[in-house]
């Protein structure tokens, strides 16, 4: 952490705690124990100085966020937005009559809706202000702010946010990528990039095809004549969705304007819900569900040994008389409650998921005199009905949703730790 | 070509109070729609083989059991692998050795009993044995998505017009908000505090591990197939009509000698003239009168 970027966690620290209660050297040096020692996030490590000093967690200001860099479980966040709608209505809570409210908030960054149970009197639709204190909630796919009693609207003058948004550019994270997206603005960190240079009807071109990083997934881009180096993290404005082989691609031409920053990404690829992936796939997610059908087909194959088709008898369409070559494959469906996918699995984890490789299953079926029923019979038994997890890419197209797997799990529920969490959440 | 229907997460409570189905030309599929507006046209469960019976010959029916109800599953010539594996099972063996099991499959509904009423059974495209991380996961899969519909049911009777895209701009997915909008449509009033007590009970017995086995002095007798919980309900009901003589509703203890007649004890009818309350067949005028809701 640069020098003047701890400076400023110092300050909100020391605005949160009561004065005099401790010198700035020594908040610098517990903040610093915090973060280099014990790599507590710089959230929680500004939290646990002020709780050690008597302050107040709410006041840490430096939780000041832009929208459009809200995410889910988000507590104690500042925004400073305009409101643009509110709209109240009367919901029924424990039969008691209530009138909550909704609406949107805006700032230069994007748009969230949001949910109050009361609002106070100065807040007013296109007024803008601080509003601090808010959480940041997940309703399937979409974030949404939540207001509470404990949230307070300081107003603020109209330009802090600014009335038009700039070329109407979307600020999107990764996940919500869906091909025909045009001009977004993403920032992520390069996973991986490759130099190649192609052919055009404008002569030879360079461009850099690589994978792009966020907290919510990953997504391929490729890169016009602009370079972009691996494990740089970048701020892409402008660039447009394309697809490509059935996943959404980020393009980057010479409309678009690259700048390397300095804030860290954190990669990760949280679970996405299938009829998420239905809209757009995704490259290298991860999904949860229970297969509820395995094809025909599934389990012992024979193939071309020159173009790979799956062959019945011994001769291929295309190459005549040929020996077939032996192989493994499932496919089956995966359905988690929202949508359904066409899972492909191949040979290497099928072999996994049978706890035998291919050379076992070919002698246990000259046992069986050429009888390889059993082992459609054995997958079936390991995953059908079955909740798994699996990762790969999802491609989607005419034919619907396919993921071809690259690892297949078992899921194995925490189910104390789950119903705790369920109940607290329905009470 | 037509997406593929979800198999839905309902527990078997949500699925026995419905009242209403959607089905369109010869083209369009067979819909249940549940008071929280899950449009069931699939279902995949997890719960406790309490009975099978072979009811024809290649034709069984066989109840699953889940913390909340039944499951009725009808399985013949065009469902092989579940044919063949309610075949296999010894049906006394059950009382002894209750066997969890997972299935999916299409819902179908039929009109039946007296006074006529929606049932509802499933035509199973698989059944397998299931374990207990399998129910556990189909368990908490289930109470997460029916608080989302319960959520969603509860912001859509709050607006004024609910539609389909009010519920999009809250935030509630396009697969959840067409259902919640026709439920609402069909079903008006909706007893969402049920239902959550419905989840939390659900969850409740769940923490307390290991998780109890569905005890069968709890299930109702086996001795006919059949929906026997709604068929005392229909009793109930019937009973409540015949007795309401002055238009003023049925007297309590009338119903209940009534009800002892027909072998249904105190507790019971209880239960039954709660579950018409809740699913609004009936009211109570004044207390310890009932009145049926025509």
């Amino acid at each position: 952490m640069k020098r003047d970027e701890l400076e400023m966690h110092v300050n909100d620290v020391m605005n949160a705690i009561p004065e005099g209660s401790a010198s700035r050297e020594e908040v610098r040096s517990l903040l610093t124990r915090y973060l280099n020692d014990l790599k507590v996030s710089v959230y929680e490590a500004k939290r646990t100085v002020v709780r050690k000093y008597g302050g107040d967690v709410h006041l840490l200001s430096s939780r000041i966020k832009k929208i459009g860099d809200l995410r889910a479980g988000d507590r104690g966040v500042t925004v400073i937005a305009r409101v643009v709608t509110v709209n109240p209505k009367e919901i029924t809570v424990e039969g008691v009559k209530r009138r909550v409210f909704y609406g949107f908030l805006t700032d230069e960054t994007g748009t969230v809706p949001y949910f109050a149970w009361q609002l106070p009197g100065n807040v007013k639709k296109g007024g803008v202000y601080k509003i601090r204190n808010v959480q940041v909630r997940e309703w399937q796919d979409k974030l949404e702010v939540r207001i509470s009693e404990n949230t307070e609207f300081i107003e603020m003058p109209q330009d802090a946010v600014p009335m038009t948004r700039k070329r109407d550019i979307l600020v999107a994270k990764v996940a919500d990528l869906r091909p025909r997206m045009g001009a977004v603005e993403v920032t992520g960190k390069v996973l991986s990039v490759e130099r190649s240079i192609v052919e055009t009807s404008d002569g030879m071109k360079e461009v850099w095809h690589g994978v792009l990083g966020d907290e919510t997934g990953k997504v391929q881009f490729s890169s016009w004549g602009v370079a972009v180096e691996e494990g740089a993290v970048i701020r892409v404005r402008g660039a447009y969705v394309g697809t490509f082989r059935g996943m959404p691609t980020l393009v980057m031409d010479a409309r678009c304007e690259i700048e390397e920053t300095e804030e860290d990404v954190e990669v990760r690829d949280p679970v996405v819900s299938l009829s998420h992936l239905e809209k757009r796939g995704g490259y290298d997610v991860r999904a949860e569900g229970v297969f509820i059908d395995i094809k025909a087909g599934s389990g012992f194959i024979k193939r071309c040994p020159q173009c790979g088709r799956v062959l019945a008898t011994t001769s291929c369409p295309v190459h005549g008389h040929v020996s077939p070559k032996p192989d493994l494959r499932i496919k089956a469906v995966l359905d988690d409650g929202t949508g359904s996918a066409h899972c492909i699995v191949n040979r290497e984890i099928t072999e996994r998921v049978l706890g035998k490789t291919l050379e076992e299953v070919v002698e246990e079926g000259k046992e069986m005199l050429g009888d390889y029923s059993f082992v459609y019979e054995a997958i079936s038994e390991r995953l059908l009905g079955r909740p798994w997890e699996v990762r790969g890419n999802a491609i989607a197209d005419e034919f619907g949703l396919t993921i071809l797997v690259r690892d297949l799990k078992p899921i194995a529920v925490n189910v104390e730790e789950e119903a705790e969490f369920l109940l607290e959440e329905l009470r | 070509m037509r997406k593929r229907e979800i198999a839905w997460r309902v527990f078997a409570r949500e699925l026995r109070d419905v009242r209403y189905t959607l089905k369109g030309d010869d083209r369009e599929p067979f819909y249940a729609l549940t008071p929280l507006g899950a449009r069931v046209n699939r279902i995949y469960a997890v719960g406790v083989l309490t009975h099978v019976k072979e009811i024809d010959r290649d034709f069984y029916k066989a109840v699953v059991s889940d913390p909340t109800g039944n499951f009725y599953i009808t399985a013949g010539q065009y469902q092989p692998q579940g044919r063949s594996f309610l075949q296999r099972i010894d049906p006394e063996s059950l009382y002894d050795n209750p066997m969890l099991v997972a299935f999916a499959g299409k819902v179908r509904g039929y009109m039946g009993g007296e006074p006529p009423r929606l049932y509802l059974s499933v035509n199973p495209e698989f059944v397998v044995r299931a374990d207990e991380d399998v129910r556990a996961y189909w368990i908490l899969d289930t109470v997460r998505k029916t608080a989302m519909r319960i959520a969603a049911m509860e912001a859509a009777l709050s607006l004024e017009r609910p539609t389909r895209e009010a519920l999009l701009a809250l935030g509630y997915p396009a697969y959840i908000a067409d259902g919640v909008v026709e439920a609402v449509k069909e079903y008006g009033y909706v007893n969402l505090e049920g239902y959550r007590d419905m989840l939390l009970e659900v969850l409740q017995k769940f923490r307390e591990l290991p998780m109890p086995e569905v005890s069968m002095e709890e299930l109702p007798p086996v001795s006919e197939f059949g929906d026997y919980e709604d068929e005392m309900e229909a009793k109930v009901l019937e009973m409540i009509e015949d007795m309401d003589y002055e238009g003023t509703g049925a007297n309590y203890l009338d119903l209940l000698d009534a009800a002892r007649r027909e072998g249904i004890g105190q507790t019971r009818l209880d239960e039954i003239l709660e579950a018409l309350k809740d699913r609004g067949e009936i009211y109570e005028p004044t207390i310890m009168k009932y009145k049926r809701i025509s």
